[in-house]
């Protein structure tokens, strides 16, 4: 009795030391799975021009949209653009309903640790754009002032962090809001990316870019552990500097272009 | 490259974004007025378990944001492996939510017929479903018709959430085409004559309803 005991806990042991090992020896097929299926999800949010925003036949267009169609070109795929709003660009790629995200996605310490980043496409300054005639310098100018941002995004992360407190920071639904906001007057500055800053100055010259406040890389994002997807995202990503295909997208959509793209 | 003109292009496609708010509005009415009068049924039931699970269900989801239930059906199920489309999420959270609100009006309604009717109908010799059929419902659904049609209004405004798990209805377009057009004024004035035309023809039925239900 005793010894059936000892070969059946042998057995039991042997088992889940080979499950184990079978574990060990699964292979990240995050890559393959995409090939497999012979298409490529990304989660864009439409609403955020010049990065996802519709043309004037209201198709899918922009820099994160010229960028999947790169990446979706290269990996041999068909692409899929989900559209999304900000608040659910994180649960869309975690909960696996879209693949990677090119979704204006700024690089922070805090949501690298819910998604992985790949090497970046993108390097953003953020700025102070305020009415021409006001006179503003730093953070400091800031005191007693109605600054707006658009709500969940690093600009709206930015100021938090950094306004000196007495500065009245007013949050908006969307860039769209957000620029309204300061074209009436509502705001009396407010945070944004070079490239709405561009896009601004090419419809009026009553308002300046006042001071840079940080730079703000912009990458993909793949979900925790698909280490093989990442890896050939950054090879592509390579790829596309070299040909200078990504520099071209950033020129079309964003009017400037990155000397250097920060990697690691 | 920014700052399209704010076009006809544009009307079409938010259009094409009404068309969607309908058919949620359509989804969600029908599926909540199913499970609303179940609902109802339950809670004035003479079973008292019956009528214990209708009050908890009418206490949770009255007090829980549709969009977190939304969130719960669309992204929830996906972390314990099942994939919902995004369709079947809004089917499941908009008919759980009006459900709740529909069923705890009309339970109010039928509870409002006065006493005399029910004890009426059984000194005449009808069984309850008999006094519930031809007595009570009808009675009730007189005093129900506001109440529930402003519920139908507010449901279907309601649907603007759907864009969290990307469906593109009219709230969505109007924001990509607001931020497309940086228009913001225009473009939301127009989806809400868009939501009007939807919900004013709704009231006016509902007013038409209530004078021949007063009538008959």
């Amino acid at each position: 009795m005793i010894k059936l005991l000892k070969t059946a806990m042998a057995s039991v042991v042997a088992t889940a030391l080979l499950c184990t090992a079978g574990l060990a020896q699964t292979t990240d097929e995050s890559l393959q799975k995409i090939i497999q299926r012979g298409k490529l999800i990304v989660g864009i949010s439409l609403s955020t021009p010049p990065y996802g925003m519709t043309d004037a036949n209201m198709k899918p267009a922009g820099f994160d949209v010229a960028m999947a169609k790169l990446i979706s070109r290269d990996m041999g795929v068909e692409l899929e653009i989900v559209d999304q709003v900000s608040q659910a660009r994180i649960p869309n790629l975690t909960s696996g309903k879209v693949d990677i995200l090119i979704s204006s996605f700024g690089v922070t310490a805090e949501r690298a640790k819910t998604v992985m980043y790949t090497n970046s496409i993108y390097v953003d300054e953020q700025m102070i754009l305020a009415p021409a005639q006001s006179d503003m310098e730093s953070l400091k100018d800031l005191v007693g002032k109605r600054v707006g941002v658009t709500r969940s995004t690093t600009n709206d992360t930015l100021i938090t962090e950094r306004a000196v407190e007495g500065t009245i920071i007013q949050r908006f639904e969307d860039d769209a809001a957000t620029n309204q906001a300061l074209f009436t007057g509502k705001v009396d500055a407010i945070v944004s990316g070079v490239a709405a800053a561009i896009a601004i100055s090419k419809h009026t010259d009553k308002f300046d870019r006042k001071f840079a406040v940080r730079q703000s890389p912009m990458a993909i994002g793949v979900r925790h552990g698909e280490f093989n997807l990442r890896q050939w995202l950054n090879t592509d990503l390579l790829m596309l500097w070299n040909s200078g295909e990504l520099q071209a997208a950033q020129k079309e959509w964003l009017g400037v272009v990155n000397e250097e793209l920060p990697r690691f | 490259m920014m700052f399209q003109d704010f076009t006809m292009a544009h009307v079409y496609y938010m259009l094409n974004g009404l068309l969607w708010t309908i058919g949620l509005a359509l989804i969600a009415l029908t599926g909540g007025s199913i499970a609303g009068s179940v609902l109802a049924l339950m809670a004035v039931s003479r079973n008292k378990l019956a009528r214990r699970i209708a009050k908890l269900y009418i206490f949770v989801v009255q007090g829980t944001p549709l969009l977190v239930t939304l969130f719960i059906a669309y992204f929830g199920a996906n972390y314990v492996g099942v994939d919902v489309p995004p369709l079947v999420a809004i089917s499941i959270a908009f008919s759980f939510y009006a459900a709740a609100f529909l069923g705890e009006i009309w339970r109010g309604s039928i509870n409002s017929v006065p006493m005399g009717q029910s004890e009426g109908s059984h000194a005449l010799g009808l069984s309850r479903v008999d006094s519930m059929r031809f007595i009570i419902i009808p009675q009730a659904v007189k005093i129900a018709t506001p109440p529930t049609v402003g519920f139908f209004v507010m449901l279907i405004k309601n649907t603007s959430l759907a864009s969290v798990v990307s469906i593109t209805e009219l709230t969505r377009t109007s924001q990509i085409v607001s931020n497309a057009t940086f228009k913001p004024l225009q473009v939301y004035l127009l989806a809400a004559l868009f939501y009007f035309l939807v919900c004013f023809p709704l009231t006016i039925v509902s007013r038409r309803l209530e004078k021949r239900l007063h009538k008959s």
